[in-house]
């Protein structure tokens, strides 16, 4: 008998430890996604160009010094889609950010600074870009990288076959003259892009275009690695996931990875804005719950995006020695949306064969479920106070947000109860019927990952069933698996919950609203709302900022009636970085840039 | 639960001649482990039936403005992240963790009992399909098994994650029985049996399941343990129950915070202790039940 009782404490003892070490491993494979989108976003936000500057004056304390690794850590795992042009996760970002460079990019201020290319200049009408760039550029194999390779990006993006085999970023070529022409098959090269020579580039657009840097600023690819693959195979080729194929030009090159554990990217000895003082950064997959004892043990160096520390971990971390924190407000923000339209196939396009949604058409209906939600609640309670409750999608950061333009629904059961009572559902038991005296059940779906996301969906499942809306809450998927599916049409989705996060200064949301969008999951279709996003763009009036703020005041109100999505919060991001780690610019919109000047104090 | 049904009954009845039963009955009642470990499931099962008595709130209300409270009055054991009300969540948890290790258990034993018993009863060809088919659920890890089924599902309800559980789990007891069932198949009575004409029906259900019971009541019990274990393991690891349905294992999950272990053990002490006292107690029972089903050991 005592053998055996102490035999079973030691088999429980193990089984609890193999148990939690899966913990670790499978709740690391999950988790959130802001999907990122390359719009910009004008920034003024004081307190983070403070924030920007104290950091700035504690890094140029002392002499940076080479060597070192460092070990960064992201709580869900990247697609595998290293190909830029066809990536759209936020953590395959996480990887591509410093191994691939774009032409130009942002400062602190989100104003446009040089990147590959030294200069630009426009016509004067505002239709023609021309870019030096710099000539000592080569790709992690050593080729220089030329003027050739950005005709071939942008060539790419516009393919005919670039949408069908996943690519999200036709909004990056569209504006482009002759993109028309080349994306229907018509022409055999597009017009709006040609290399004046190796290292002149002219970007030519159809009208005069108000966001031509923002427009031009997408990652480069080598054309010599990628040149002769279809652009219809291309996401699928090897070179999307093979290491030794994801060949950029930044300070960094992917050269291992264990999927969904680790991704190991050493210096690029060539950089050409010199060797980087690191030798590699490792992105590490960890639950985020564990991420505040790792940064503790000195096991991380550096939380990004998405996430950064838990708003409940942050006195503890900020009370660790070795750590330091950094808390920006996000320019992304999480939603819950509507799946507007269903359908037989997956066509983005195809808008015929989309079959209406009818549980959720009702205006009634969404905004009824806009006030059941608590979204004060997620911001007090589950976030710590650190975020706010979104009521249009431009977040407080951007020059388009305006607090009184979108109508505000805050949480108030009674008038949920009143604005369903009048549309028309009726109680039926414990819950209501629909108009038509049919019962009716919302499926909402939801990704693991991003803790407080997680959090959120049993809390508006509980909102919403509080005023009689019926919610089938499905079991949350692993992130990637989750973006997947709300791409699909053909699905029984009714509700499911994401985030965005917007990567760059202008707040045109037509990258991702328009009805044509390869980004419109929610599938919604409407022409007063795709017009106004087009207007607020559209020179020669769209120059004029005056102009775009007061057409994004009046879109954020149409969308604030309509509720294509119900834009939930917007949570602070908190990053943190070990005390030794020195370097870092840290930017509203993002801290990846410049890595090669990142070191290790030892 | 069931098994403490049968005792009483049996150990109700007058004073006869001593049935095996009653040797086993007397042998397992000295053991004092085995009799705590009833004790305590006793008072599990108690917790479950009658946890609407003892819990004051609803285990899957939120209170957003009460978010990780600390023990006071309203909530006796604190609130989690969502602020649910941690000791109404512990005793709704026994509920769901009893009532899958007991439903998933009986659920593979029925599998592991007619397939066991087919397999060594008719031996030949329906024995090597059976166990080959055994064979092939072995060779999958069962925990990637599991984690792949239920991730591939939209929505785990405890109804699916019994019947997950049981159709992964079947091939062990059901090699034991065959092999308690080849070892009767040669026995005497079941010859005798065979030769007045029974049934096979008849042999199955009146000669080797009687004989086989010491077998199979020991091994379902430990059984149950183990699969106790299984759902908090796997609900901790977020492929269980999803919230907010109140299982221990959703309860530990909390711990994995660095700020929750170390400043909130009272959102996390009381479900690991309970998920410990019952698996233990299960097994004392199991351990109990053997050495008193063992006929060479002493009285």
């Amino acid at each position: 008998m005592k053998k055996s009782f102490w035999l079973m404490i030691v088999l429980l003892l193990s089984l609890m430890v193999a148990l939690a070490a899966c913990g670790g491993n499978n709740e690391e494979g999950t988790e959130n996604g802001g999907n990122d989108v390359n719009n910009e976003v004008n920034n003024n936000n004081d307190d983070a160009n403070n924030n920007n500057n104290d950091n700035d004056a504690e890094d140029s304390d002392g002499e940076p010094q080479s060597g070192g690794s460092i070990t960064a850590a992201m709580y869900s795992a990247p697609d595998h889609q290293f190909n830029p042009l066809f990536y759209s996760s936020a953590y395959d970002a996480n990887i591509l950010d410093i191994a691939f460079e774009s032409l130009v990019k942002q400062d602190e201020n989100l104003e446009f600074i040089p990147g590959l290319a030294h200069d630009w200049e426009f016509n004067d009408e505002f239709t023609e870009l021309t870019y030096q760039l710099e000539e000592d550029v080569t790709w992690h194999d050593g080729e220089p990288m030329t003027a050739h390779d950005v005709v071939f990006t942008y060539t790419a993006i516009a393919d005919p076959d670039y949408v069908a085999a996943g690519g999200v970023r036709t909004n990056y070529a569209s504006t482009l003259a002759g993109y028309e022409e080349y994306v229907s098959g018509d022409a055999d090269t597009l017009e709006g892009v040609e290399a004046l020579d190796d290292y002149t580039v002219k970007f030519t657009f159809a009208e005069p275009n108000i966001k031509a840097l923002a427009d031009t600023s997408f990652f480069i690819v080598a054309e010599h690695i990628l040149g002769d693959i279809p652009v219809a195979e291309m996401a699928e080729h090897s070179s999307a996931y093979n290491a030794e194929e994801v060949i950029g030009t930044g300070p960094f090159n992917l050269t291992e990875y264990q999927e969904g554990e680790q991704y190991i990217l050493q210096a690029y000895e060539d950089y050409w804005q010199g060797t980087p003082y690191l030798d590699s950064v490792v992105w590490q997959v960890v639950d985020q719950a564990i991420m505040t004892g790792m940064l503790q043990n000195d096991e991380i160096h550096l939380l990004n995006r998405p996430g950064g520390v838990p708003a409940a971990d942050r006195e503890d971390v900020e009370a660790m020695d070795n750590v330091e924190i950094l808390e920006l407000q996000d320019l992304g923000y999480q939603y819950m949306a509507f799946k507007h339209n269903h359908g037989p196939n997956d066509s983005l396009t195809d808008k015929d064969s989309w079959v209406p949604n009818e549980k959720v058409q009702d205006v009634a209906l969404r905004q009824a479920i806009a006030h059941a939600i608590n979204r004060e609640g997620f911001v007090d309670g589950l976030m710590y106070g650190a975020g706010q409750v979104m009521h249009a999608t431009f977040p407080e950061a951007s020059w388009a947000y305006n607090e009184d333009a979108p109508i505000k629904y805050d949480y108030n059961e009674d008038r949920a109860n009143e604005i369903l009572d009048e549309a028309g559902y009726e109680w039926d038991g414990d819950f209501r019927t629909n108009p038509d005296g049919e019962e009716f059940t919302l499926n909402l779906d939801y990704p693991t990952g991003n803790e407080i996301r997680e959090r959120t969906a049993p809390i508006i499942q509980e909102n919403l069933q509080a005023v009689g809306i019926q919610v089938n809450l499905n079991s949350p998927r692993e992130a990637s698996a989750h973006f997947d599916r709300i791409e699909e049409n053909d699905t029984d989705m009714d509700l499911y919950l994401a985030g965005w996060s917007l990567a760059s200064g202008d707040p045109d949301p037509s990258g991702y609203f328009l009805s044509t969008a390869a980004y419109n999951y929610p599938r919604y279709d409407d022409e007063t709302f795709d017009q106004l996003m087009l207007e607020a763009i559209t020179a020669p009036d769209a120059f004029d900022q005056e102009y775009r703020e007061e057409k994004y005041n009046e879109w954020s109100e149409y969308m604030s009636e309509q509720l294509p999505v119900i834009p939930l919060y917007s949570q602070n991001v908190i990053y943190a970085h070990n005390a030794n780690l020195q370097g870092i610019t840290f930017k509203t919109h993002q801290i990846l840039d410049d890595s090669h000047l990142w070191y290790l104090e030892q | 639960m069931g098994i403490r049904k049968t005792e009483d009954v049996k150990s109700s009845q007058p004073e006869k001649s001593k049935s095996p039963l009653q040797l086993a009955m007397r042998r397992f009642l000295r053991n004092r482990l085995a009799v705590a470990g009833i004790v305590i499931i006793i008072i599990m099962v108690s917790i479950a039936v009658f946890a609407p008595l003892l819990a004051q709130h609803d285990p899957r209300q939120s209170d957003l403005i009460n978010v990780m409270q600390k023990p006071s009055g309203e909530n006796w054991l604190g609130t989690d992240s969502s602020g649910r009300d941690n000791f109404s969540r512990l005793v709704y948890g026994s509920q769901v963790s009893l009532l899958i290790g007991f439903f998933a258990m009986l659920f593979t034993l029925a599998i592991g009992v007619v397939l066991g018993s087919l397999s060594g009863f008719y031996g030949g060809k329906v024995d090597s399909l059976i166990m080959r088919a055994a064979d092939l659920m072995l060779i999958f890890p069962f925990l990637l098994l599991v984690l792949t089924v239920m991730a591939i599902l939209d929505r785990v309800t405890i109804g699916i994650f019994i019947t997950i559980i049981a159709l992964t789990t079947w091939p062990n007891i059901t090699r034991i029985l065959r092999g308690t069932f080849l070892s009767l198949r040669e026995k005497e009575y079941i010859i005798g049996a065979r030769s007045i004409g029974c049934s096979d029906l008849r042999i199955i259900v009146k000669h080797f399941l009687p004989n086989a019971i010491g077998p199979i009541i020991v091994n379902a019990t430990i059984m149950m343990a183990t699969l106790i274990i299984i759902e908090s393991g796997l609900s901790f690891i977020g492929f269980g129950i999803p919230q907010p349905t109140p299982t221990w294992g959703n309860m530990v999950t909390e711990a994995r915070s660095l700020r929750v272990l170390t400043q909130h053990p009272e959102a996390w002490v009381p479900p690991g202790l309970a998920i410990l006292l019952t698996v233990l107690a299960i097994n004392f029972i199991g351990d109990g039940l053997r050495d008193a089903f063992d006929t060479k050991s002493n009285m």
